[in-house]
């Protein structure tokens, strides 16, 4: 048998019932990986931008909505 | 080009990040996503939350972002304006209704949501008995349920009830007001600067102490880290083919990314020309799904699973934050290496605040749609518009404050306005972008001034994927949750009900006799006391309903809860679930919900129709068709 796949069937049989299973396992890190790749690739990206583009990149929160001056 | 801005306004780049995260991260994150995984397959629920997200989340997100600033160069900030630029039409600006009701609604029930954590981080931090002394799951229940006067309607106006918390309420709406009061870039830019790091730090902490928990009672060695992130991790493989599991999945994404709200239209329209939209808005939204992935679903659930077992999937969304929680933290040492340390309250206050400051940063941006519209509309001026905006909103959150019970008009609010109409919302919007406004000036659209390049099928996906995948989603979600329906209960197997007290031909409805009792309870099933039952006038089918007595001695019926149906010489146990539609007509506070939201709507469509008047007379869309064609040109330049 495929050594790769006799590791996972061992693994499979070795964890208790309600313990995170092999496919538990797999599941939560290419979820956690995946996201924490999306977002570190974001930030990247925005931290690479010259300084006057970063004045480009916003959030709501970070927005100017141009009626404060004249607020009254 | 473009000039630079002053040190104050963007000290950091960092500071870039963390305004774009603040406004991404809410109580869906630690909340509403963990709940809605573990209940609807764990592991596989991320196959299709993660589908959701590619397919409908981020091409959504992109759209709004690339509509909204097209509308905002054209001078319009609100969403009536905005698709009145988009689509030439007398009705167009009538659709944006839902993008102010939505944002205005949602934010009258979160903001309570908002000061039942503050008000739980300061009793935490005042060392409350009732909450750190408390020490089994049904203390921490009757807490919330005095906190939040889930008791009683009223009850929080009243002497009886929790007072204080209508002083907590105060001073969270007082602080979302003196932020958007003094201005979006002013006062929320600041705050974030501060909140942000402030939340990464103490999700942290409680994410590190969650995973070293360990085995923390001896007898129970299945209650461990590994199995809590089992519990929520493992994949329920059979959840797939459940349409739940995907409508849950798609539901949790728009709550989160906060897509269809009608917020990021109206944002988006603040930005110049160039600005870039497309980085942006996958900055926003990959920091939101990292606070709600990494962080949300790697504390809640195991640590409730940690401490609590199997049920700790019985909580809902409030039930894990405010009873399963509190819970684990009752249950943590009291003494670390010899020394009294009481980390169970000190983590509880560092959660309650936590979910504190993930819940102001997105109340927060809902309050701006309106406040836009009312300018724009009106020529109201910031001030006036945030004043009378608060009006509005504490009418709203004093309804949902007073009518406490049951949490029924929170409830209502949240399904009808938080849930049907973000459908209803995003489903127009596909369809405006990917129909009205059309794919290939959407592409040249959204690039201009962009950082990164959308994938040419992302366009065709909003075109034709999006809007059927939404349309199917939408028919499902109705046709489970709003029409009621009848499950049939198993009885020894063979779901025959041997009811013969229920022969009894009487149609005036009485007590439960006790042998029917009895065979309810043989059927696992916990009769309340004061349950009723009668029969039809056909003779053929019993009903069995809530009751209760009023002060005065009189029986009020109640809701359905089961029936009993006799065909072909056998009689059938069916509970019945009642739908959302029937919840409208059963009670009379959820009746008043609806009338409230409809006047609103209403009101909303009149104010509408008014500054659409003032719009064409004022010229405003005179000049507009022009203006792709001198966009392009300034591009060639």
């Amino acid at each position: 048998m495929n050594p790769g796949v006799q590791f996972l069937l061992l693994a499979a049989e070795a964890v208790e019932p309600n313990d995170l299973t092999l496919w538990g396992w797999i599941i939560m890190i290419l979820s956690v990986g995946s996201v924490v790749s999306l977002a570190t690739f974001c930030t990247y990206r925005v931290l690479s931008l010259p300084p006057v583009e970063m004045e480009d990149i916003r959030g709501p929160l970070g927005t100017d909505t141009k009626d404060t001056q004249d607020a009254d | 080009m473009a000039k630079l801005k002053q040190p104050e306004q963007w000290a950091t780049r960092i500071g870039v990040i963390l305004a774009v995260a603040g406004s991404a991260v809410g109580l869906g994150n630690f909340l509403r996503f963990p709940g809605q995984a573990a209940q609807n397959g764990g592991g596989a629920f991320m196959l299709p939350y993660f589908i959701s997200l590619l397919v409908l989340g981020i091409p959504l997100c992109w759209a709004e972002w690339t509509m909204g600033r097209y509308g905002g160069v054209r001078g319009f900030n609100s969403a009536p304006g905005i698709y009145s630029v988009i689509w030439r039409n007398k009705c167009s600006k009538y659709f944006g209704v839902l993008a102010l009701l939505i944002p205005l609604v949602i934010y009258m029930y979160y903001v309570v949501i908002e000061a039942w954590c503050l008000g739980y981080a300061f009793r935490y931090l005042i060392g409350d008995e009732r909450l750190v002394g408390a020490n089994s799951p049904e203390d921490f229940t009757n807490y919330f349920d005095f906190f939040v006067g889930k008791n009683e309607n009223g009850v929080l106006l009243s002497t009886d009830g929790n007072r204080i918390f209508l002083w907590i309420l105060l001073a969270t709406f007082a602080l979302n007001f003196f932020f958007i009061y003094r201005g979006v870039t002013k006062g929320i830019e600041v705050f974030c600067r501060f909140a942000m790091p402030t939340l990464v730090i103490l999700a942290l902490i409680v994410l590190v102490r969650v995973l070293t928990l360990g085995t923390p009672d001896a007898d129970k060695p299945n209650q461990s880290v590994l199995g809590g992130l089992g519990f929520m991790w493992n994949p329920a493989g059979e959840k797939l083919w459940e349409a739940q599991t995907w409508l849950a999945a798609s539901g949790q994404i728009f709550f989160s990314l906060s897509v269809g709200f009608g917020i990021i239209i109206n944002y988006a329209s603040y930005m110049r020309r160039r600005d870039d939209v497309v980085l942006s808005g996958l900055t926003a939204s990959s920091m939101n799904e990292f606070f709600e992935v990494c962080l949300g679903g790697l504390i809640t659930i195991p640590a409730a699973f940690i401490f609590l077992g199997m049920a700790a999937g019985d909580y809902g969304t409030f039930g894990l934050g405010f009873n399963a929680l509190p819970n684990v933290f009752a249950q943590m040492p009291q003494q670390i290496l010899g020394i009294a340390v009481p980390s169970g309250r000190i983590f509880g206050f560092l959660w309650f605040f936590m979910l504190f400051i993930a819940a102001i940063t997105s109340s927060l941006s809902m309050l701006q749609p309106v406040i836009a519209f009312l300018e724009e509309g009106f020529g109201l001026k910031r001030h006036a518009s945030a004043a009378l905006l608060g009006l509005l909103a504490a009418m709203g959150a004093l309804f949902v404050v007073y009518f406490s019970q049951g949490m029924v008009a929170l409830d209502m609010m949240d399904f009808w306005v938080g849930t049907v109409f973000i459908f209803l919302l995003a489903l127009f919007q596909s369809i405006l972008y990917g129909w009205i406004f059309g794919i290939a000036r959407g592409e040249r659209e959204a690039h201009k001034g962009a950082h990164l390049r959308i994938p040419r099928f992302v366009q065709y996906m909003l075109k034709y994927v999006v809007p059927v995948y939404l349309g199917v989603i939408f028919v499902l979600f109705a046709w489970q949750t709003i029409p009621s329906k009848q499950a049939a209960v198993q009885v020894n197997g063979d779901q025959d009900f041997y009811v013969t007290t229920a022969l009894e031909q009487s149609t005036t409805p009485a007590l439960l006799p006790p042998a029917l009792r009895m065979e309810l309870t043989a059927a696992e099933i916990k009769a309340d006391d004061q349950w009723v039952f009668a029969v039809n006038q056909w003779g053929d089918t019993w009903e069995i309903r809530e009751s209760r007595l009023t002060e005065e001695g009189e029986r009020r019926i109640g809701a359905l809860k089961y029936r009993m149906i006799q065909q072909n010489g056998r009689v059938q146990l069916f509970e019945h679930k009642a739908g959302y539609a029937e919840n409208i007509l059963n009670s009379q506070v959820a009746m008043l919900t609806m009338i409230f939201v409809a006047i609103l709507i209403v009101f909303l469509l009149i104010l509408i129709h008014i500054a659409g008047k003032r719009w064409e007379a004022e010229g405003r869309f005179d000049n507009l068709e022009g203006d792709d064609e001198s966009d392009d040109e300034e591009e060639i330049k």
